[in-house]
């Protein structure tokens, strides 16, 4: 995995934005940046180039599922990767993601270990699909 | 019309026997009025049926109401500072005084983090110990997680409670249901809601899509 991609953190809760933020840092993943919902993250996402959305679900403003779709509808950033991590935990908001385009689905509470194993498979993935 | 007993004993056991004597009375009283083209006299005992008729439920409604209000404090309660908004306020503290805790919480991790950067190498049992403290203080960092998780299912008791509050000042349309947000469910609570799926359950569902 490249040490130095670009990776947005979404969450409304300052608190786990920067436990996302630390443990990726933890992984020697360092540049991060931060938006507290969907909409904010878009105006990030259109600012530069990210290579990698951690995003949760359940937010004010703009929600993670609206964010993926809207994501996957604009054509400048239709092929960014999207790890949802999210205590939303019903199968059809599971099958929701995934037919919306997800990339990984992390359940909280998450240990630092399956953090690192879904970006890791993340981006395995996406190595072996280019 | 099976859901009405025809068997006078039946109906007997349903109503006590001064109720029983003043409905006979009342639609007796109404079906004269209607027979005779009395409006006033029809409408009078009819109301008096349905005001019996729902005198059960208006109770169990002040019951509630005065019970709300005991347990917020108001009018006949120990305190006056006691309100629907003012138990928001108290719910929206606790978040904040466990978003407080966390934050030092992590930022004592990332201290011993920095400490433990500053050691120098070792021996061998040294580093495995190293390795082993920064696997445990990310594990300390993710379990931070537990101040979103309370906060998200406290955070929505509040808008359920503004919710409520909203409902009791408006009674025009009490068959509008109340207005939540409608941007997920939140966490699972054991209990209350049925079982979420697990991380091997999402794994399992999103390898069978194809993820």
């Amino acid at each position: 995995m490249d040490k130095n991609i670009r990776i947005l953190i979404v969450d409304d809760f300052s608190t786990m934005r920067r436990i996302v933020k630390n443990l990726l840092n933890d992984l020697g993943l360092y540049n991060t940046t931060e938006a507290d919902d969907g909409t904010s993250a878009l105006v990030e996402l259109r600012k530069g180039p990210f290579d990698l959305v951690i995003t949760d679900w359940n937010m004010p403003g703009m929600p993670g599922i609206d964010l993926l779709k809207a994501i996957r509808g604009d054509a400048a950033l239709a092929k960014i990767p999207v790890l949802m991590v999210t205590a939303e935990a019903k199968r059809e908001q599971i099958i929701e993601a995934a037919q919306a385009g997800v990339n990984g689905y992390v359940i909280k509470p998450f240990t630092a270990a399956t953090l690192g194993d879904k970006l890791t498979k993340v981006f395995e993935r996406l190595e072996s699909a280019a | 019309m099976s859901s009405v007993p025809a068997d006078p004993a039946a109906t007997a056991k349903l109503l006590a026997p001064q109720d029983r004597e003043l409905i006979t009375e009342r639609l007796h009283a109404a079906l004269w009025a209607l027979e005779h083209d009395d409006p006033v006299a029809w409408r009078t005992n009819v109301d008096e049926l349905i005001q019996w008729r729902t005198q059960p439920f208006v109770q169990g409604l002040a019951r509630i109401a005065r019970e709300l209000e005991l347990a917020l404090g108001g009018p006949g309660g120990h305190g006056s500072h006691g309100s629907l908004p003012d138990a928001c306020a108290r719910l929206e503290h606790v978040v904040t005084l466990t978003e407080t805790a966390s934050m030092r919480t992590l930022d004592l991790i990332q201290e011993c983090s920095g400490l433990l950067g500053r050691m120098q190498a070792g021996d061998a049992s040294q580093d495995e110990a190293v390795t082993g403290i920064r696997e445990r203080l990310s594990e300390m960092t993710a379990a931070q997680g537990y101040q979103d998780l309370t906060g998200q299912i406290i955070l929505r008791v509040v808008e359920l409670v503004r919710a409520v509050q909203e409902g009791l000042g408006d009674v025009s349309d009490p068959s509008e249901p109340l207005k939540l947000a409608n941007r997920g469910h939140g966490p699972s609570i054991a209990g209350l809601d049925a079982a979420p799926a697990t991380q091997d359950d999402a794994n399992e569902l999103l390898s069978s899509l194809g993820i």
